[in-house]
């Protein structure tokens, strides 16, 4: 377990080292760093006064070392369009909003899909299947952000329930919440169907019946426990996705997150924020990665009582 | 089940056919009206300067905003309406079909051919070539999707080039992780051996013998994947790091229509319907697909 | 009697049809008395058993006819949640797989402890003593340490005794025993058999044992029911069954055991297909693999035939053979 352990982390650690590598190169190598670094409208002596600034006149490799210490002490640099804030300043006021948004989204997912999922395995092929699978099949199809204009156009300019975007009170996050939460919902209660299909057919669900266990310990002791398994850790690459997914949302619903701050630095062209978005939103989707695999391990006996 | 007849006296005979009547297997019906709709977007991409009734990138501001024909004020020139520019979405919609489809086919395409051509070089040669060709695809499927694709796109510039380009580097590893297994599998079956045995060059078995037998692996993945990378050039397109105006992508009309949703609902909603359904016809196609030639993949 | 079944019949609804995995099944068993339920695989004998626990999966299965009278009471029209004491309580099965029918989430102490806890009532420390004492009595040495194991932990014996405890947890009167060795080794199954005949000792309970080999019936089971396309084509005693069998499909059975003393494992193996048990021709279902074929099998079903105490047979040879001997008796 140990060992499992350690060579997950190790793996981990260096998909985000190599996420950080690739990104600094291909923001230096797809064009003109000076450019991109230095807004046009500068003269050429204010240029070379911020290349120095920027150290954008050493070797890209002197660069290199200099970035990644930067990240170590946290400094990321400074927005170029958000004059004096530093990256840092700007990434931290976005975290939590986001993290709001994907819990939420995830919770409500979960609490739709695992109930969903699991009587649509129970009564497969009878109503409740039938309406389990089209709410999943449109949930796949339906792009999150016909979703979520859909929902702005009835639910705040219509009928003027919820705010039209922005995050102020808890009317706001509700909007945003079921439109990731649905199209993440989706996937979660096809695989618990799946999932609960083959534990509910096997031999210790059997066992459990023929022991006299009442039908609903059946299913949520015995047959959810091990068509848990994959769930989970579907949930926890899924939430993973949930932070990137976030970024439409988000966009739509101008809620004040990462994403939305990266859409934003991207229409703005504003790279050291970029950097900072993806290298923190992509960290986060490699560490939900690696929990997934400890979850799984975790909850999996077999792995967890080897080595 | 004729086993009975040719195993020699004493063998434990074969099952007794038995008839399913539990278990996980659903067997999906073919999906028709997808095929219908599906077919439909493609014959429309194909003709549609010949059915378009206006030019799809210019409009006339006069006629702008005009509601579908079935609201009140809609005009039967423009039966879907017409954006902010006055250009009609009808038009729009069926030009913008052939983006749609061109990005899905090509991009399929493309990561098709990348991915198993490292697939199966990794699953035949095996050695460091492997090591290397798979810590890559890991490392790539180790990033967000959507994230990735937003990033590079931005950085390369918005373009339909780009935009292939980006999604092709993103999906290539979905086949060479699963062609890899595959070809491991059937290079260490006896016809490869004997196919060695008769002299045959690697590079020939690979063509002839490997290749033809992960083919149906392929068909599922790709008819899987059109349906993601439609969603995919939308929401890009949507969020302005697609392809550029004033080409009628989808995603970009979507995006269009964003700050009208109380007054003119049909700029953005038809195109978004239009990318919903095309969307929800791959995916069933595709889950059509996957359970009739390939059940491994179920989980996918 | 102990468990008395008339006519048994269950029904699966496909989509090719009805199928009548059983069709009309009698039998009755003793308190410590062992019946061999033996046949071809889909001939229905895991369904009957199911269905005595009325555990057929709906909606697909149903019973839709018969008697299962235990100990006087007929369970067929037990409301589900009388019918759950019954289950685990007075009637209990092990299944085939020791290692699929254990729950690979749950330690083995939790699981065993489950049966005692809902038909007993125990918990706590009585609890863990009553699981500890069975563990023992199914012959798991230092069954106290066994307890937080998990099943994948246990090698395929073990897990089986497990099973085993679990169905005589209760004590129960009834134990059906679905192949339960089929999936263990030679030395390994006849000690797990042993123990299963030192328990109904002890116990007394009655067991139906099904089973693919003959060599087993004929060292445990006191009586012998052979099965064929959801029917019992004969039952008796099993020395009578084994020395003079009455039915084609029994006689064929046995002559692929060449002699009781014969301790190597014999599978069935009659020539043909056993059939689909949808849309059944009329007359007998054997009847296409019978060498003793009349011209009457393939037209009417054979009426049943009582040749001797507790010896039934289905077939036309003794149909008339029976009234031919009515006056002699």
């Amino acid at each position: 377990m140990r060992r499992f352990v350690l060579a997950r982390l190790a793996q981990a650690v260096v998909s985000i080292f190599v996420l950080i590598t690739v990104l600094f190169f291909l923001v230096r190598l797809t064009g003109d760093p000076v450019e991109r670094m230095i807004p046009p409208q500068v003269t050429e002596e204010m240029a070379e006064e911020l290349k120095r600034a920027y150290g954008l006149d050493k070797p890209l490799i002197v660069q290199y070392g200099v970035f990644l210490g930067g990240l170590v002490t946290g400094d990321m640099g400074t927005s170029l369009y958000f004059r004096g804030r530093t990256v840092g300043e700007l990434l931290s006021l976005r975290i939590l909003p986001s993290l709001e948004l994907s819990v939420f989204s995830m919770l409500f997912s979960l609490l739709i899909a695992l109930p969903l999922g699991v009587y649509a395995a129970k009564y497969r092929g009878r109503g409740s299947d039938y309406v389990a699978r089209i709410f999943s099949i449109l949930g796949g199809a339906a792009p999150s952000f016909l979703v979520g204009l859909v929902m702005l156009r009835i639910f705040s300019v219509q009928l003027q329930w919820f705010p039209t975007g922005g995050r102020e009170g808890f009317l706001s996050v509700v909007l945003p919440t079921f439109t990731l939460g649905w199209f993440v919902s989706a996937g979660i209660m096809r695989l618990t169907r799946s999932s609960m299909l083959e534990s509910l057919y096997g031999d210790y669900v059997k066992l459990a019946r023929i022991k006299g266990v009442r039908e609903s310990v059946v299913i949520w002791k015995h047959a959810f426990k091990n068509a848990a398994l994959p769930v989970i850790t579907y949930a926890t690459v899924i939430f993973a996705a949930v932070i990137g997914g976030a970024i439409v949302t988000e966009y739509v619903f101008a809620w004040p997150g990462l994403g939305s701050l990266l859409i934003r630095a991207v229409i703005q062209r504003d790279f050291p924020v970029i950097q900072g978005a993806v290298i923190l939103i992509g960290s986060a989707f490699v560490i939900c990665n690696f929990l997934a695999d400890l979850a799984y391990a975790w909850i999996n006996p077999k792995i967890r009582y080897t080595r | 089940m004729t086993t009975s007849e040719s195993a020699p006296p004493g063998a434990p005979r074969a099952e007794a056919p038995r008839v399913k009547v539990r278990g996980a297997a659903t067997t999906i019906r073919f999906p028709f009206v997808s095929m219908l709709v599906l077919g439909l977007v493609v014959l429309v991409a194909v003709f549609a300067p010949l059915i378009a009734p206006h030019d799809p990138e210019v409009g006339q501001l006069s006629n702008k905003l005009i509601p579908p024909v079935w609201q009140e004020g809609g005009n039967s020139d423009f039966l879907l309406g017409t954006d902010t520019l006055g250009r009609d979405i009808f038009t729009r919609i069926l030009y913008g079909a052939r983006v749609s489809l061109m990005v899905a086919i090509l991009a399929t395409g493309l990561a098709g051919v990348l991915g198993t051509i490292v697939g199966l070089i990794a699953g035949f040669y095996r050695g460091w070539v492997e090591i290397v060709l798979m810590r890559i695809t890991d490392m790539t499927l180790a990033l967000p999707l959507m994230l990735m694709a937003i990033v590079l796109v931005a950085l390369l510039g918005a373009s339909l080039t780009n935009v292939l380009l980006v999604i092709v580097i993103l999906l290539w590893p979905y086949y060479a992780r699963q062609i890899r297994g595959e070809a491991l599998a059937i290079s260490e079956e006896d016809f490869i051996d004997l196919a060695r045995v008769a002299g045959l060059s690697s590079p020939r078995i690979l063509w002839t013998h490997i290749l033809p037998n992960v083919m149906p692996t392929i068909g599922v993945l790709a008819t899987l994947q059109v349906a993601l990378i439609i969603l995919l050039e939308a929401s890009l397109s949507f969020l302005g790091v697609g392809i550029p105006p004033p080409t009628p992508a989808w995603g970009l009309m979507v995006a269009d229509g964003r700050d009208l949703l109380g007054r003119a609902w049909w700029v953005s909603f038809i195109p978004g319907i239009a990318i919903f359904g095309v969307v929800l016809a791959a995916n069933l196609l595709g889950d059509w697909v996957r359970d009739r030639f390939d059940p491994k993949l179920r989980q996918l | 009697m102990l468990l008395e079944v008339t006519d048994l019949r269950v029904q699966f609804h496909t989509r090719r049809g009805v199928v009548k995995a059983v069709d009309g099944v009698s039998f009755s068993l003793d308190r410590g008395e062992t019946l061999g339920l033996v046949g071809e695989s889909g001939s229905g004998k895991s369904v009957s058993c199911m269905a005595l626990m009325r555990l057929v999966e709906a909606p697909a299965g149903r019973i839709v006819g018969g008697s299962v009278r235990l100990d006087g009471q007929e369970l067929l029209d037990l409301s589900e949640r009388e019918m759950r004491q019954i289950r685990g309580g007075k009637i209990s099965l092990i299944l085939q797989d020791p290692l699929s029918s254990l729950n690979p989430g749950y330690t083995v102490g939790n699981q065993v402890a489950e049966a005692i806890r809902i038909h007993q009532g125990l918990r706590g420390s009585a609890l863990r003593a009553s699981v500890v004492e069975i563990l023992s009595q199914v012959g798991i040495p230092q069954a106290e340490r066994r307890l937080k194991q998990y099943p994948h932990q246990m090698s395929g014996g073990m897990r089986q005794r497990v099973a085993g405890a679990i169905a005589l947890s209760c004590r129960p009167s009834l134990l059906i025993a679905d192949e339960p060795t089929t999936s263990l080794d030679a030395t390994v199954q006849a000690q797990y058999l042993r123990l299963l005949s030192e328990l109904q000792e002890e116990f007394r309970f009655g067991m139906i044992f099904v089973t693919h080999d003959l060599g087993i019936v004929a060292r445990l089971c006191d009586r012998v029911a052979v099965m064929y396309a959801g029917r019992i084509v004969e039952t008796g005693s099993t020395r009578q069954i084994f020395n003079k069998p009455a039915h084609p499909y029994a006689k064929a059975l046995l002559a692929t055991l060449p002699s009781l003393e014969s301790r190597k494992k014999r599978l069935l193996t009659v020539s043909g297909q056993p059939p689909l048990a949808i849309d059944l021709p009329p007359g007998c279902s054997f009847a296409p693999r019978c060498p003793e074929t009349m011209d009457i099998c393939t037209e009417e079903f054979p009426a049943e035939a009582i040749t001797g105490d507790r010896h039934r047979v289905l077939c036309w040879l003794h149909s008339q053979a029976e009234e031919m001997s009515l006056p002699v008796r």
